[in-house]
């Protein structure tokens, strides 16, 4: 695992990957602070924090891109395979390299409120706690989109497909706040979901009879909870969808809140989203 | 040690490779031929652990390739056919990559990089990133992954191409030297690098295996048909109604190109040489050299090849 560690992270700052990542983080990092403390004569850096969560819809897909397509495309991920390491431990390497990547911005990040404290009263703990946050977010995304790197020996493809699910994440809050709550819909959108859940498993497994299964147990006990606890559905697919509202977890450290349960969230994301990547990588291998 | 048992690979009903077996104990080059799609690179991908089998087991140097993949891929070095390197890197960093992940001790990383630098004459170019190297230094970059670490079994997928005829010849050497304390399998379509560099030749033919045995048997003692050159001097009708009329002789006639000289075929166990040399002494046609003509590689591996056609044809219908 470390020797893989200490290969990506040589190749983060071989290439312009690392530096690109860097300036463009503590770039956005720094108009944020004028705009949002200078301009408005505040010192609360939480909020820069907050807004700093959209420029990761950029920087995600462009640092994670290339974790696994480019192996693909330059055929080095037969080395891989070739080499006494076992794919649990090429993925965990690679994540780390990443994580190692993020923290570079977050700490820099940490300065800010230490430089904003001359010119107003700075909420120390509210300020860490958010970038803190805000780091293990970064690390959670990164899974998500080391995930789609997997999935795609095309660079830009692993990157719109990133792009995609974190833009989604992104605007989760919004559109579950325009959604209807009736329960005809809100079947339907279940019933939608599980379909799609269903051509997954069936891509992923090419079994009919598993698909079959899976189906029956996600649309039977919906279709017994629509026809006789018919009410029990009301406003559920809105509170649902807030599952998967991942930027949105940070705004309780912004309001001054240590959300215990909002970090198991993100290293529980981070977890799944490792384990995707393990998973798909030992298919593409054992295909 | 490399044992190969039953090995199966089956895509939907295609079966790339069909219950293949073999064992390797002995260090030496061996050569890995078949025509394309035969499955010599499948086999090469799960013998080197990168593809997993549908049935049958690998073990290198005792060790089971699906039980303990991590102690048999450390017996294993393997170029594949485009050399799996990363551009961005210099070969040292590249080397130090491999080296660590192969878990070669630290206090030996360091002369392990450099020798395998050595011999594959790369030291010049170890601070160049790759991307800036030419295809015949990354070939050699490719070898060196393969070579560091001195694993017993060593796989090479088509290690010249690219390489100019100097190189070649260095890289050949350096195959035959390796091939001296390391089981190395050397898969190329050059039959004539095959025939310089490997002492036993494998041919696969659909997946399956056709022929295993040392380069001196397949080509010089296999159970067919067997060409004479033959030089005599004497009047050429007489020479050749001697030939037409020894017992044992299938086939014969005289060489436009060379003066006094003729061809005949006979099958080994029917050798008329004797008794014509004496026929050819009583009729007075003093004989001033007779000789079995070889056959070549390419002939032997087309003929294998047409064979296992046949047969399966055969079967089929």
């Amino acid at each position: 695992m470390l020797s893989v560690y200490k290969k990506e992270l040589r190749l983060y700052f071989v290439t312009a990957t690392g530096y690109v990542f860097l300036a463009f983080m503590l770039l956005s990092a720094g108009l944020y602070t004028s705009l949002v403390n200078f301009v408005y004569y505040s010192a609360a850096f939480e909020y820069v924090v907050k807004d700093m969560c959209f420029v990761l819809l950029i920087t995600i897909p462009l640092l994670t891109m290339r974790v696994f397509s480019d192996e693909k495309k330059q055929k080095t991920d037969k080395l891989l395979c070739l080499l006494p390491i076992d794919v649990k431990s090429i993925v965990l390497g690679k994540f780390l390299a990443l994580c190692t990547i993020t923290l570079i911005p977050a700490v820099v990040m940490c300065a800010y409120p230490v430089i904003l404290s001359s010119y107003g009263v700075v909420n120390f703990k509210t300020a860490f706690s958010c970038i803190l946050a805000f780091y293990i977010l970064e690390c959670t995304l990164c899974a998500i989109g080391m995930f789609t790197s997997s999935l795609t020996e095309n660079q830009i493809i692993s990157a719109i497909l990133c792009f995609g699910i974190l833009l989604l994440c992104y605007m989760i809050p919004t559109i579950a706040e325009n959604i209807s709550s009736a329960s005809d819909f809100t079947f339907k959108a279940f019933t939608a979901c599980a379909a799609a859940v269903c051509v997954i498993i069936f891509i992923a497994s090419k079994k009919w009879l598993i698909t079959l299964i899976a189906a029956l147990i996600m649309e039977v006990p919906l279709l017994v909870i629509y026809f006789k606890y018919n009410e029990l559905l009301v406003g559920k697919f809105a509170s649902f969808s807030q599952w998967f509202a991942i930027f949105g977890k940070i705004d309780s450290f912004t309001n001054g809140v240590f959300d215990i349960t909002a970090i198991v969230y993100f290293i529980t994301v981070a977890l799944l989203f490792i384990c995707f990547t393990i998973q798909s990588e030992n298919r593409r291998r054992w295909r | 040690m490399i044992e190969v048992k039953n090995l199966s690979k089956i895509y939907g009903t295609f079966h790339a490779v069909d219950n293949l077996s073999f064992k390797i104990d002995q260090n030496c080059v061996f050569g890995f031929l078949g025509p394309n799609g035969a499955g010599k690179s499948t086999t090469m991908n799960m013998i080197t652990g990168c593809l997993a089998p549908t049935n049958g087991e690998i073990t290198i140097n005792g060790f089971d390739m699906s039980l303990k993949p991590e102690e048999a891929k450390k017996n294993i070095g393997y170029l594949p056919e485009i050399p799996p390197v990363y551009e961005d890197l210099t070969p040292y960093e590249y080397l130090s990559f491999v080296g660590n992940a192969k878990k070669i001790p630290k206090s030996e990383l360091k002369k392990s990089i450099n020798d395998v630098m050595e011999k594959t004459n790369i030291t010049v170019m170890k601070n160049r990133l790759i991307k800036n190297l030419s295809k015949g230094y990354r070939q050699r970059v490719g070898i060196a992954q393969a070579i560091l670490g001195n694993p017993p079994v060593i796989i090479l997928d088509e290690p010249t191409v690219g390489l100019d005829p100097e190189q070649i010849i260095e890289i050949r050497n350096l195959i035959k030297d390796l091939g001296k304390d390391h089981i190395v399998i050397l898969s190329s379509h050059i039959l004539s690098e095959i025939s310089a560099v490997c002492s036993s030749i494998m041919i696969i033919s659909h997946g399956k295996l056709v022929a295993l045995d040392t380069a001196e048997n397949l080509i010089g003692n296999e159970e067919t048909e067997k060409t004479v050159e033959l030089e005599v001097k004497g009047q050429r009708e007489t020479v050749l109604e001697i030939l037409k009329n020894t017992e044992g002789i299938t086939f014969s006639s005289c060489l436009e190109q060379k003066e006094n000289t003729y061809i005949f075929k006979f099958m080994p166990q029917n050798d008329p040489r004797e008794q014509l040399f004496y026929n050819l002494s009583n009729a007075q046609c003093p004989v001033i050299s007779m000789f079995i003509k070889k056959s070549s590689l390419e002939e032997i591996f087309l003929e294998i090849i047409q064979e296992s056609e046949n047969t399966k044809t055969g079967g089929e219908s």
